[in-house]
């Protein structure tokens, strides 16, 4: 096991004002500032895990993925993928069987990677009914290892199972601004963030048109473009302009706004993505800070 | 005559009501008022005259003793009007900010005047008077609109709209086939045989006039000018003339393919672009004010999604230039970019097109200069400053000099 360089770490506890029922802590708990060889991250789009500890890095700036399991605030490194393939790497997202799923911004496609880090190829819909047109701006994997793509050409959510086949789609609402992310929970609610509207709107299984879940949340946030869900249904939003993670309940509900702006650990500076595991570890791709922050979620 | 007997019943109720709350003498609640204000005896001879200052009932507005309000008003200038005058719908849909504000008497003489209504001015003269630019576009334009040289009224209402945005009486093109009859042959030639009757008519027609033939906008799509509407419309005889030739920007990209391609190369893309308006997003296909096509000037346009930084820019106390100027695109490119937040070039230079930062404050900048709050950072313009704007002076992120210079420099913190 090897510890990555300028690993840092402080004890920092930030409680955020309480708007619903539960109350939550998030307590920093390190930070990733570069890779392996010592190089430092830049700018950093993509944060994925899932609950055997794995983090997957998309080091947007180098165009590079990288792969660590973290415990007990070190970082043990499993590997790195830089491949033609994959350009310009951001949200990340890893299935049951390890596999990592990357999406490509420069390309607008989605790369499926090995568990061993090699190149699978691309997320590809097939069977998909008319309008035939796709265009990804976001997605997502379920816990079945479905794939959920953010079409934003034909303003829908495909949903595919893990072999790309087409299963069902769930349509945009008439009145929206702008999706920008999706996700889905461990019982099948898909889950979409209307960033100009500063919205989340769902749609349960088995339901067609995704329908506002909570209220606009423009007093919350500034410029949300990223949205997580945990096994329990906590919904967590990363404000982007506004550096802050917002935390919802199942219901939409605000639970509480935190971090901030700022360079310091603790604070971020334009994040992107956040994934949170079981246990409650916060993984938050701090964009501008350049670095990958670790704040463990006290309920 | 059903609206001036209202008024007369108005004014008998309010000379009862004053002539009670005062216990004023018979004829002392106008007629005394005249022996100092001598000068209102001429006014009171024009041929439009209020109807309370006509019944000489001067304390229908004004307290004759004492008020909290300027010019002894009996009530706040927002409110003395509506008390007699209901001109605003429940819920309209748009209001002329002059109510909105209870200026009423910004067009309305409270006593009398020489024009209906007992308005300040006739014509548009009166409507001018606020709308300054838009009178200096109308006379300069080369194209004029009949109804805007005569009447704003043709158009729009004077006080709310309950329906219609912009105080408009109806919206383009009922409003429009009004006077401009679209089953004439030359209305037709005109519009290339497209059955626009039912069209939007104001997507391509500036109606306050344009120096553009056909009062179109003053940027008009190359085709449209060409009038080859079928470069991208399917034929004006086919069953669905307005149908598009390709779907979203498949359609664009036949004539701008270079741009597209050149997007593409890049390594982040404005989503928009991407989505289903495409193109449309932002840009206007036919005509447009705004040069580039875009739908309305930037700040408005990027501003209906970035509104948290359209608003930052409004709250900061030193203002960007750029973003004063409503020109986001001389920082960010509107399609594609390889930085973040769609920066032209890198931070530095990018500020130095118009900042000589070589010479500020002699502090070292530039990417071999760390930054000591994060060791993955260099310091940059943006190190200590916001290009959008901060609640302090000159843009910075603290607010004073020493809260930000001990940011990093934590030895000379007090």
């Amino acid at each position: 096991m090897k510890l990555i360089p300028y690993i840092v770490t402080s004890a920092m506890l930030i409680t955020a004002p309480v708007f619903g029922a539960e109350t939550l802590k998030m307590q920093y708990t390190t930070s990733l500032y570069a890779d392996e060889r010592g190089t430092s991250l830049s700018r950093p789009d993509g944060a994925g895990c899932n609950d055997k500890n794995l983090l997957v890095v998309a080091d947007t700036g180098n165009g590079q993925v990288l792969k660590y399991v973290v415990q007990d605030k070190t970082f043990k490194f499993e590997g790195q993928v830089k491949i033609p393939q994959l350009s310009n790497p951001g949200k990340v997202q890893v299935n049951a069987k390890g596999e990592v799923f990357v999406f490509d911004e420069m390309q607008v496609r989605i790369v499926r990677l090995s568990p061993e880090g090699a190149f699978v190829g691309y997320v590809e819909p097939t069977g998909i009914p008319s309008p035939a047109a796709w265009t990804p701006r976001s997605f997502a994997v379920d816990n079945k290892d479905n794939i959920y793509i953010l079409d934003i050409a034909s303003e829908r959510v495909l949903v595919l199972d893990p072999s790309g086949k087409y299963l069902r789609d769930v349509k945009y609402p008439k009145e929206y601004g702008f999706f920008s992310d999706v996700t889905v929970t461990a019982g099948g609610t898909v889950l979409a963030l209307d960033t100009v509207q500063c919205r989340v709107f769902s749609a349960a299984l088995n339901v067609q048109t995704l329908a506002p879940l909570s209220e606009p949340l423009k007093e919350f946030a500034l410029f949300p473009t990223s949205i997580t869900t945990d096994k329990s249904g906590l919904i967590l939003i990363t404000d982007r302009n506004g550096g802050a993670i917002v935390v919802l309940n199942p219901a939409g509900s605000v639970q509480g706004k935190y971090l901030g702006m700022g360079w310091k650990e603790g604070q971020l500076r334009y994040p992107s993505q956040a994934c949170i595991t079981e246990s409650g570890t916060l993984f938050i791709a701090d964009r501008e800070n350049s670095r990958i922050q670790i704040f463990t979620v006290i309920r | 005559m059903f609206s001036g007997m209202v008024l007369c019943l108005l004014a008998a109720v309010t000379t009862a009501t004053a002539q009670d709350k005062f216990k004023l003498k018979p004829n002392a609640k106008g007629k005394v008022c005249l022996s100092c204000h001598a000068t209102f005896q001429e006014k009171l001879k024009s041929p439009f005259v209020h109807t309370p200052v006509k019944a000489g009932d001067c304390t229908a507005c004004h307290n004759p003793h004492a008020s909290s309000h300027g010019k002894l008003l009996a009530a706040d200038s927002s409110q003395i009007c509506v008390r007699c005058h209901s001109v605003v719908p429940a819920k309209a849909a748009s209001v002329h900010s002059a109510i909105g504000k209870g200026k009423c008497t910004d067009c309305h003489d409270p006593h009398a005047s020489n024009f209906k209504f007992v308005l300040r001015q006739g014509g548009n003269k009166l409507c001018f008077n606020c709308h300054s630019k838009m009178e200096e576009s109308v006379s300069k334009a080369r194209f004029k609109h009949a109804p805007v040289a005569k009447d704003c009224l043709d158009c729009h209402k004077a006080h709310a709209s309950e329906k219609y945005k912009s105080l408009l009486k109806d919206v383009a093109p009922a409003l429009c086939i009004k006077c401009h009859k679209p089953n004439t042959p030359l209305f037709a030639k005109q519009h290339m045989n497209y059955p626009v009757a039912t069209s939007r008519c104001t997507t391509c027609h500036d109606v306050h006039g344009s120096d553009k033939a056909g009062m179109l906008y003053g940027n008009v799509h190359k085709p449209m000018a060409g009038k080859m509407c079928n470069q991208c419309h399917e034929e004006a005889t086919s069953s669905t003339p307005f149908k598009t030739k390709k779907e979203g920007n498949d359609l664009c990209r036949a004539c701008h393919s270079n741009m597209m391609n050149a997007m593409f190369l890049k390594n982040r893309i404005h989503w928009p672009v991407l989505s289903k308006k495409g193109c449309l997003s932002c840009h206007n296909p036919h005509a447009s004010s705004e040069t580039g096509l875009r739908r309305a000037p930037m700040n408005v346009l990027c501003g209906s999604c970035h509104e948290d930084t359209i608003d930052r820019q409004a709250r900061s106390i030193t203002k960007h230039q750029p973003v004063a100027d409503a020109q986001c695109t001389a920082c960010h490119k509107p399609h594609a970019a390889d930085a973040t937040f769609l920066l032209d070039q890198g931070l530095i230079n990018l500020c130095g097109t118009c900042h000589d930062w070589q010479k500020h404050q002699t502090h070292p900048m530039g990417e071999k200069v760390r930054d000591r709050r994060n060791k993955n950072l260099t310091v940059l313009c943006l190190s200590c400053h916001s290009a959008h704007g901060t609640d302090y002076k000159n843009m910075l992120l603290a607010a004073t000099i020493s809260e930000m210079c001990t940011q990093c420099h934590t030895e000379y913190r007090r």
